[in-house]
């Protein structure tokens, strides 16, 4: 296992140069670089200085070759336009972005699962197509609607809920949770039901039936265990996902998340913020996948023995994406 | 079928219950309050408002405010936009303070402030002894002429020079070149002081320790969301009745304005011009509309491309347009069409041209049929919804009259990137500005060399006029050169001004001591708010 999380981690090397140097060039090739944004009304001299302090006055790879080195001595960089170290502004906001995506995801979860397995029980009934119509609902309805409605009902007719920012803690987190979460919703419950419905089919779980096991056991004990490698998989993929940050809703409840760092460095051409940024959630993203083929262990003790032997990286490969081993 | 039929019903029905959920009110309607504080409804645009209210034994001790876009920069040295000013007046003082309303100026930081000679090349200061700065470190002829030195900003590196530092607290501050509105900068906030020490011991945050009645609490500043602020207790002026208050982003105008109602903000600017109607409604909201002094309007550029060397197509453009199907486009129903590329609240502001440029789609049509290039490219910066709408207006405007307009979009940056005087790449663009009172200001828009100068306009009577302009305190020369200019502007078609807009400020109901002015640069340093 330990030797796993190691080549997992090494991983993360390559896809951190791949990641950076596309967005140096993507940002490189954009029209404006920050210097518009920060010295518009410098004279020329100041601007001349300027892009000799910022490399800017060499090709973009010099630039991102200082970038690389100053990441290799621990250092994501200063920011051109907040002039703060990227590191101390990426971890102001991330407790408001992992808050954020835990409870989403949690909320996700909590409607899902059960919205999943009461489908696949009930499978060509009115309960299954109505929990498939409230998935879908979940997944069209935009946030920034969503959101709003939720605002308007809530914070401002009913008064109960803050409709904006993180200063009242657990209240500020429970309508941007849900906004997200609803929009989670869809993936998950029909992973849940597709899953399901395999593992209910199989012949174990008629045995079981057959020797008068009763069906509320049946399903908790023997048919959600054995479904859960695809939920997890795709749970795991939703916190990733989350952790990236969500600027529509961050947005619509001034959520001082890292989503909307990001998307304001990009407006800026805030190169060194942008990365910074990425490189952070890559990293977040790739322990999330870690700790969910950890979790796949736990799980299915089969899984566990695979890793044991060595072998399990493919093998886990295919039990994640075919929900069976 | 008929299962499925069912659950979709009930979904719906679901639904529709949410949205009336969310259109009820909570409240009753109460009848208008009548507590004596400002009414609702349009200003006078010439004045601006310092928000009066009543004596209370107690005042709330912290407040919220909803900002529409981030604060980037705790520094003024290095920023100079509206944004940025509503921190920067609670936070820092200038040497000289001019008041709006009355046109006048008067010493700040600066106990007394005087031309050296009628050369208008020097002024001389002389500073309050009393004033320590937020490190508790005293304010010094020094760090003035520390704080002139670094600002970034053209409205005073175009004509600073040095200060001379006589004594602690008397210096010279000498300009490059005449410039009789330069006291006028000296009271912007691109001129606000702040303290050497600080900046020298932390470049990053130092310039961050100001004079002003609120000190930045450092351990509660989120850069780009929020900036938490206290009163500083040892402030040399008038004290704030409120303690604390934090400077909110809450960029999406509808959540702004649940904000405010749910009283989570106190204050909020640029209501969304469709739910005025709304925050006008509730007993415990205030409005306060008025026109600002920031202009839309349509830039050519002068220099390459072709409208440059075509004065009929600037002129069919001109014609084409019709500004009032253009601001109602954009729903700023409080805007007004403008005429002169100039401030309507400047000074030697001029409007009776003998040539009649206004809308006129049969002189357009005669202009474009003896035109040989009937197509022009126009940028159009996608970060402003207002652009983009506008765009649009005048390009259907133009090809009612056979020039057909081809919309470019690019995002804030590229078109900044591709409009810079040195390197202007755009045949003509969109742009606004939000124009300071003193007339020498539009300097920035007309100079050659300068950034905003979005029409890259290279024009040596117009350059000769502006130099002349703030060399003499005569005002019937000065006006006679400022209405040479806008007639020179007008009558070629440089820019094509648009309309001056309207903005909307609404607050709690109780709310005063805020100063809001027709420059959207409002200064909420003394806001305060009875304890009910």
């Amino acid at each position: 296992m330990g030797k796993y999380i190691v080549k997992r981690v090494i991983m993360l090397i390559p896809v951190i140069i791949g990641v950076s140097l596309l967005i140096f060039i993507m940002l490189d090739l954009a029209p404006g670089t920050v210097l518009d944004q920060i010295a518009n009304d410098y004279t020329p001299e100041q601007l001349a200085a300027l892009e000799h302090e910022l490399g800017y006055d060499r090709s973009v790879f010099y630039r991102y070759g200082m970038y690389m080195w100053d990441l290799l001595h621990g250092d994501l960089g200063t920011s051109y336009i907040y002039k703060a170290e990227v590191w101390d502004l990426y971890m102001q906001r991330l407790p408001a972005t992992l808050l954020l995506a835990g409870a989403s995801v949690l909320v996700s979860i909590v409607l899902s699962i059960p919205l999943g397995i009461l489908a696949a029980t009930k499978h060509g009934s009115l309960t299954d197509n109505a929990s498939m119509v409230a998935a879908l609902l979940g997944l069209s309805m935009p946030n920034f609607w969503l959101g709003l409605m939720l605002i308007i009902v809530f914070s401002l007719n009913l008064g109960w809920l803050p409709s904006s920012g993180f200063k009242d803690g657990f209240r500020s987190l429970i309508l941007p949770a849900i906004t997200i979460g609803t929009g989670l919703m869809a993936t998950l419950t029909r992973t849940t039901r597709s899953s399901m419905l395999d593992v209910i089919r199989s012949d174990y779980l008629r045995t079981a039936r057959a020797k008068g096991v009763p069906e509320k056991t049946v399903i908790r004990k023997h048919a959600l265990k054995n479904a859960m490698i695809p939920i997890i998989t795709v749970i795991g993929t939703q916190m990733g996902r989350t952790l990236g940050g969500s600027v529509v809703t961050e947005n619509v409840f001034s959520w001082p998340g890292v989503g909307r760092l990001t998307i304001d460095a990009v407006k800026q051409r805030d190169t060194i913020m942008v990365t910074g940024c990425i490189i952070m959630s890559v990293i977040m993203i790739s322990l999330i996948q870690l700790l969910v083929d950890i979790t796949y262990a736990f799980v299915d003790p089969r899984l566990k023995s695979q890793y044991a032997s060595g072998g399990g990286k493919r093998k886990l490969a295919r039990a994640a994406g075919g929900g069976q081993t | 079928m008929k299962r499925m039929k069912r659950s979709l019903s009930f979904l719906l029905a679901m639904l529709m219950l949410l949205s009336l959920a969310a259109c009820g009110g909570k409240k009753d309607p109460a009848p208008p309050d009548d507590n004596g504080t400002s009414q609702p409804g349009p200003q006078d645009p010439l004045q601006s408002t310092v928000v009066q209210g009543t004596e209370a034994d107690s005042y709330r001790k912290h407040i919220d405010i909803a900002l529409t876009q981030q604060i980037t920069t705790l520094d003024p040295g290095l920023v100079s936009n509206v944004q940025h000013y509503y921190l920067f007046n609670m936070v820092y003082n200038t040497l000289l303070f001019y008041d709006n309303s009355t046109k006048e100026l008067s010493g700040e930081l600066a106990e007394t402030f005087a031309w050296a000679d009628d050369t208008y090349t020097k002024i001389h200061i002389t500073l309050r002894p009393d004033v320590v700065f937020h490190s508790g470190a005293p304010l010094t002829a020094e760090d003035v002429a520390f704080s002139l030195d670094r600002t970034t900003s053209t409205l005073v590196t175009n004509t600073y020079d040095h200060a001379d530092v006589i004594d602690e607290h008397t210096l010279d501050i000498v300009l490059s070149q005449p410039n009789v509105d330069f006291m006028y900068v000296l009271s912007h906030n691109s001129s606000a002081i702040v303290s050497k020490a600080s900046v020298e011991a932390d470049p990053d945050l130092g310039g961050a320790v100001g004079t002003g009645p609120w000190v930045i609490d450092m351990k509660n500043y989120v850069a780009g969301d929020s900036v938490a602020l206290v009163r500083n207790d040892a402030y040399w002026g008038e004290k704030p009745k409120t303690e604390s208050i934090t400077l909110r982003l809450i960029s999406n105008a509808s959540s702004r304005l649940i904000a405010l109602q749910n009283k989570e903000v106190s204050l909020m600017t640029s209501v969304n011009p469709t739910e005025v109607s709304s925050a006008k409604s509730s007993p415990d909201i205030t409005v306060h509309d008025y026109a600002t002094a920031q202009m839309y309007y349509f830039a050519f550029n002068n220099t390459s491309g072709p409208a440059a060397d075509d004065l009929k197509l600037r002129q069919a453009v001109a014609y084409a347009i019709d500004r009032e199907e253009l601001y109602l486009a954009t729903g700023d129903t409080g805007a007004s069409p403008a005429t002169s590329f100039w401030g309507w609240h400047m000074q030697y502001y001029f409007d009776d041209f003998d040539l009649d440029l206004g809308y006129d789609p049969e002189k357009a049509k005669e202009l474009v049929d003896q035109l040989d290039n009937k197509t022009l490219h126009l940028m159009v910066n996608t970060g402003s919804s207002d652009y983009r709408i506008m765009s649009q207006v005048i390009q259907e405007q133009c090809r009612r009259v056979g020039l057909e307009i081809v919309i470019d979009e690019v995002d804030s940056a590229g078109a900044t990137a591709n409009s810079k005087y040195a390197s202007a790449t755009h045949e003509a663009m969109l742009y606004s500005i939000n124009m300071n009172d003193w007339d020498s200001d539009m300097g920035r828009l007309l100079s050659v060399g300068s950034n905003t100068n979005k029409a890259v306009l290279n024009n040596e009577r117009i350059t000769e006029l502006l130099g002349l302009g703030v060399s003499t305190t005569d005002e019937a020369q000065r006006a006679a050169y400022y209405q040479e200019i806008q007639t020179l502007v007008h009558d070629n078609c440089f820019y094509i001004p648009l309309y001056y807009t309207s903005d909307t400020t609404a607050y709690e109901t109780g709310a005063s001591g805020m100063h809001l002015s027709y420059s959207r640069d409002h200064d909420y340093s003394y806001i305060c708010i009875p304890e009910a």
